[in-house]
């Protein structure tokens, strides 16, 4: 039996407005998801079983009572059980990774898949620190993963500034995934209730050193300039009029 | 002498006796075969008996009063089996030759039982038998008529109408019994050699006796006993095998039209305590459907009327609604038969998601009805397809931009994930009134979400406020407070995000005491008409073409006189529109710039072959809008086709789904053609 562990993160919905208010996160009316990538790296982990029979999949969540939402969503979408993590405060990617590691070692799988970032920090760290805590190898921005030599290693796509590399890594390692890896399945209120009944596990941190404060702060949010409305052009030379005196980009 | 016959006239006591015992048989074979369909229904669900005898009387005469008046108009009178040219006239008379062959072999067999009881109940003689004798002559030759036809056009064949060898048995037997029947007629006209008005009551009995006139009557007599035994045998055999052929829908399909849903656009709610008690939603196997869906399954004589009108078909999807209700009837015959102890979700016959219909099949459906609307007998392939739906939904199998739209309803209010804030952008600088500030409205105006957010349809929100500005309407609309109909999740399957939606809707019409309601969306139109009394919330729900010639009939907007269509023009019926909720006229009339009701001036309209209720898809509906269009062509530049075809140079649409696929399928095929909505054409004429 294989065993993939994969990390869902509760975040605010992609698809709402996050508006700043005088210097912290305005979370009125806001509602929250699966962070998407971690819904694609759920996605692959589900297909995987599908393709491969004996794979039992676990998803875990560091947080509060409100991630039981997600864990739940995660379960109708085909996970096998689920863990919350409670206890720790406001942990930053170090302290992510340490958690996660900590499990890790609870649960032995043979792979670890989350998603390349959250979509609310965007730290894009979190995965990389916890294959190098654990000592495992690494696959990072993967947008396809074929598992070869008798399931004992990964081979990788992975999205880079320059094109795409594959790589092979050995089993049990880290795989953080990107974008075009899949579509995630849609997940509504029946295969939420039929979930119900899936095993959700709560585990309190005991281990000081995992529920240490973050060694990062927040010291100022503000909201990006609005865009400046765009022009239309009539012709090329135009274009490279404005190009070159306005936008002074060539 | 009064001109009558001997029933059994030559035929020995025997005979007599072997033709009886034959008849039970034949008739237990069929009661046998009945059965085992009926057993085969009984796996489904049942009908919620309620429905039809719940109510006070009036409200129940009526339904029934309704369901009988379809039978005998689309059963008896073959309303819905017209349409079709030459097959419809061949079905028609085969139906009529064989239903008065029924009746006039029933009515032989009653004077028979009668005079036996005395004779003087015998009315087989005189006036009776003369005009008896030629009626079924008359409606014999109707009879082998069609079956001639059909014998010839199963030679022919065309794809989209099914065969099977027995088909072969039936028509020939048909044939058969038909031919005989003359022969044992003309022979008995020899033996008996009747005189006079007795003898030209059967004019094409006599004129095969004619064929035999040089027959001894000991030769015709035995002849006539050979053949009469033969054609008696091909009418049992028929009887014994129509259970077992096509035939049965001559059965079921009377049934069907009696059960079924008479209204299009409709689906049947799901409660969240449904799916706690039977643990699943929707269909993933035969017993999932209702008895009477599993009955109709049994009605389809695989005519391939809704395969012709199926716009995935036609556009090379891999979706046929006759192959799906073929598929479903095969499965159901295979199935175990068993119900399900309680009915739970623990199903022991196999799924029909696995193998038996393919998911790429149930996605392709635009939901537009044609197929539901063409079917003679009233089978509802979208309905059986749409339940499939909820359960592939209900277990996670949708996944892609159809599952982001579905998201995005349940996270924003909408398909497109914009922020509800934004909903009422497009009215900026119209001075519109929202429904908070101005609460004593006398209609609504549901913008629906491609008004609200989608850059084209904005333009059609526009134009109609401003028309609604001029004409001085009481009007408001609920900006942020509004949100989807929900009409697209329903049609893809995802009930709970609809009735969550709807429920906030209803709330909102409930603060605001919303009687009268205008859109210009058709698919919300539908849902607020078909979908939101399922849950209490009645509406007077009207489009914005009927709105908008309403204004104009009541000198509210004018028009200048003379002034018409600009240029050539023609007009696509939307499908919720026109097909579902019988909305065509108004929309012509407003192109036109006519007064209502007088239509025949709508000839200047450059017209599609496919419009009004058998208007074709535009390839949006049923969800379609959210998904990307792979197999095959594209609906759109079939339909855009059409519409160029006219010569037209403007496409006028009533649907913002429409609009956009319109507009990108006439754009690959034309570079000077618009396609706009009827009230943006209004408005350039007013000079909004």
């Amino acid at each position: 039996m294989m065993k993939i562990l994969v990390a869902l993160k509760r975040v605010p919905d992609p698809d709402t407005r996050i508006r700043v208010k005088e210097g912290v996160l305005d979370l009125d009316g806001v509602k929250f998801a699966v962070n998407p990538f971690d819904a694609i790296a759920l996605e692959q982990a589900i297909r995987m079983r599908e393709q491969l029979g004996d794979v039992e999949v676990v998803v875990v969540s560091i947080g509060t009572g409100d991630c039981v939402e997600q864990l739940r969503l995660g379960l109708a979408m085909g996970a096998d059980r689920a863990l919350l993590i409670s206890g720790a405060e406001a942990p930053d990617s170090l302290s992510v990774a340490r958690i996660l590691a900590d499990v890790y070692r609870r649960e032995r799988p043979d792979l670890v898949l989350m998603g390349k970032q959250a979509i609310d920090d965007d730290s894009n760290q979190a995965g990389q620190m916890l294959a190098a805590l654990l000592g495992i190898g690494q696959a990072t921005f993967v947008s396809k993963i074929e598992l070869v030599d008798g399931r004992s290693s990964a081979c990788c796509a992975r999205e880079t500034d320059g094109g795409i590399e594959t790589i092979t890594v050995r089993l049990p390692a880290v795989v953080t995934t990107d974008l075009r890896l899949n579509e995630p399945r849609y997940v509504s209120l029946p295969g939420i209730m039929k979930a119900r009944k899936k095993p959700l596990e709560e585990i309190q941190l005991t281990d000081p050193t995992l529920k240490a404060p973050a060694r990062t702060r927040v010291l100022k949010l503000e909201s990006p300039p609005p865009r400046k409305a765009g022009i239309r052009v009539r012709t090329v030379d135009e274009l490279v009029e404005k190009l070159r005196n306005e936008a002074k980009v060539i | 002498m009064i001109p009558t016959r001997e029933t059994f006239g030559n035929i020995p006591p025997a005979s007599v006796v072997a033709f009886y015992g034959l008849a039970v048989v034949s008739m237990v074979v069929f009661g046998v075969g009945v059965w085992r369909r009926f057993r085969l229904w009984r796996q489904g669900v049942p009908v919620s008996t309620g429905q039809l005898v719940a109510g006070g009387f009036s409200q129940l005469s009526n339904k029934w009063k309704s369901a009988l008046c379809r039978v005998l108009k689309e059963g008896v009178g073959q309303a819905r089996v017209r349409g079709r040219g030459m097959v419809s006239c061949a079905h028609i008379t085969l139906f009529l030759g064989f239903m008065v062959l029924l009746l006039g072999t029933t009515l032989l067999e009653v004077d028979h039982l009668a005079s036996g009881i005395s004779a003087g109940l015998k009315f087989h003689q005189g006036l009776f038998y003369v005009g008896y004798e030629f009626t079924m002559d008359v409606f014999g030759v109707l009879f082998l008529g069609g079956c001639l036809f059909f014998l010839g056009r199963r030679i022919r064949r065309p794809s989209s109408v099914g065969h099977r060898a027995t088909d072969w048995y039936v028509l020939m037997s048909f044939l058969a019994i038909g031919v005989t029947g003359y022969l044992v007629e003309g022979l008995r006209l020899v033996w008996q050699h009747p005189m006079g008005i007795g003898a030209s009551a059967s004019p094409i009995g006599l004129l095969v006796a004619g064929w035999f006139g040089s027959m001894t009557v000991a030769g015709a007599r035995s002849a006539h006993l050979w053949i009469w035994w033969f054609h008696s045998l091909l009418v049992f055999g028929f009887i014994a095998s129509l259970p077992f052929t096509r035939l049965i829908h001559a059965i079921v399909g009377p049934l069907n039209l009696l059960l079924a849903q008479p209204t299009l656009g409709k689906m049947v709610p799901v409660t969240v305590e449904d799916v706690e008690r039977t643990e699943r939603i929707g269909v993933a196997s035969i017993p999932h459907f209702n008895r009477q869906q599993l009955l109709s399954l049994d009605a389809c004589m695989e005519c391939g009327r809704c395969e012709e009108a199926c716009p995935a078909f036609a556009t090379g999807k891999p979706l046929s609604p006759k192959a799906l209700v073929q598929a479903l009837k095969g499965a159901m015959s295979t199935s175990p038969g068993a119900v399900p102890a309680g009915g739970n979700g623990a199903c022991p016959v196999p799924g029909l998601h696995e193998g038996v219909i393919a998911a790429d099949t149930l996605w392709s459906c635009t939901a537009c009805s044609a197929c539901v609307r063409v079917c003679p007998v009233r089978v509802d392939p979208l309905t059986l397809l749409t339940d499939m739906r909820r359960n592939r939904v209900g277990e996670s199998e949708l996944s892609g931009t159809a599952a982001t739209a579905l998201r995005r309803m349940q996270s924003s209010g909408n398909p497109w994930g914009l922020p509800a804030a934004d909903r009422a952008n497009w009215a900026e600088g119209l001075d519109i009134p929202l429904a908070k500030d101005h609460p004593d409205f006398d209609v609504l105006y549901w913008v629906g979400c491609a008004g609200s957010y989608d850059r084209r349809a904005q333009r059609v929100a526009r134009a109609f406020a401003k028309l609604l500005k001029k004409a001085g309407v009481n009007f408001a609309i609920l900006g942020r407070e509004e949100k989807c109909t929900g009409d697209s999740a329903r049609r893809l399957g995802d009930e709970f995000l609809f009735q969550e939606l709807a429920q906030e809707n209803m709330a909102t019409f409930a603060r605001y005491k919303v009687r009268k309601i205008v859109t210009h969306c058709p698919h919300c139109l539908n849902s607020l008409v078909a979908d939101y009394p399922q849950f209490g919330g009645n509406y007077e729900v009207v489009h914005h073409t009927q709105f908008l010639q309403q204004l104009i009939a009541g000198g509210r907007l004018k028009l200048e006189d003379g002034k018409g269509l600009a240029e050539p023009t023609t007009y696509h019926d939307p499908c919720y529109l026109a097909r579902v909720n019988g909305i065509h006229q108004a929309p012509r009339e407003l192109l036109m710039g006519v007064a209502a009701g007088s239509g025949s001036h709508l000839n200047g309209l450059r017209e599609m072959a496919r419009r009004r209720e058998t208007t074709f898809c535009c390839g949006a509906g049923g969800g379609r809008m959210w998904m990307e269009e792979e197999a095959g062509q594209r609906v759109c530049s079939l339909r855009a086709k059409e519409a160029l075809a006219t010569g037209a140079k403007t496409v006028a649409v009533g649907c913002p789904f429409c609009l956009t696929m319109m507009t990108d399928g006439v754009a690959t095929q034309s570079d000077s053609v618009q396609v706009k909505d009827v009230a943006e054409i209004l408005a350039d004429r007013l000079n909004l």
